[in-house]
């Protein structure tokens, strides 16, 4: 998996490719640790090249929410596709991640 | 209905973990017949079970070693063996989904949710078998 950061409007999105797994869910949990860390507490994860997530992927989305919004901030996911809008079913987490189609307008109007 | 076979052996490690999702693209090409939704759920609980056992392998002692064979025929299979102590587990009371916040716990409840067959026997090891049927589910 790549991890990339760029800045949009007030945010930081984090685009990811590849799979969210355990192999590398330490990763993001790092990433956005390190945001927050430098006072980046607004989050986008840009999940447009992510083509399989399971529960550890999901865990480290959800630590990264809660890393953020104990700053004051928030995480928003963007751009998922069919396999991670599935799991996210599954597990009832679409009600606390839901997809913003996309990863620049997410915090449009806050 | 032809069967096809797709087996992977090694270390319980999350990199061989890694390395199933190659077998899994194999399978899903030998499998033709099987819908895309069935193939990708039955990937993600191979997957969350596979991870259970690499996560779970005691550090420090004899490499654990795990072996697993898919196959796909009117239902999706798979057996995975692995060479760790007996997993203490209650497969009924580990299978409710965890809380929204929740950061892990999640993988055999999502495996349970997404088999008509998931268990584990205490052989030597563990040996877990999961079943899927095909073309039988809303989700």
């Amino acid at each position: 998996m790549n991890i990339e950061r760029r800045d949009s409007a007030g945010a930081v999105v984090v685009g990811l490719d590849g799979r969210l797994t355990a192999a590398v869910a330490p990763l993001l949990r790092a990433e956005v640790s390190d945001l927050v860390a430098a006072g980046r507490t607004r989050v986008v994860v840009d999940l447009a090249g992510v083509d399989f997530i399971d529960s550890s992927g999901l865990g480290a989305l959800i630590g990264a929410l809660k890393a953020t919004r104990v700053a004051g901030g928030d995480l928003r996911i963007a751009a998922a596709g069919e396999q991670v809008r599935q799991v996210l079913r599954l597990t009832n987490l679409d009600r606390v991640l839901q997809v913003y189609p996309d990863a620049d307008g997410a915090f449009d109007g806050v | 209905m032809s069967e096809i076979t797709v087996a992977r052996e090694g270390a319980a490690t999350l990199a061989f973990v890694e390395g199933l999702h190659g077998a899994l693209a194999e399978l899903a090409q030998g499998a033709p017949h099987v819908a895309e939704d069935d193939l990708s759920l039955f990937s993600l609980a191979v997957i969350e079970i596979a991870t259970n056992i690499a996560v779970h392998a005691p550090q420090g002692g004899p490499a654990v070693s795990l072996s697993v064979e898919l196959s796909a025929g009117d239902e999706l299979r798979a057996v995975l063996r692995d060479s760790a102590p007996p997993v203490p587990l209650d497969l009924t009371a580990t299978t409710t989904m965890a809380d929204a916040l929740a950061e892990s716990g999640r993988g055999l409840a999502i495996a349970a949710a997404v088999c008509d067959e998931l268990s584990v026997e205490r052989r030597q090891g563990n040996l877990w078998r999961l079943v899927r049927r095909v073309g039988s589910h809303s989700v």
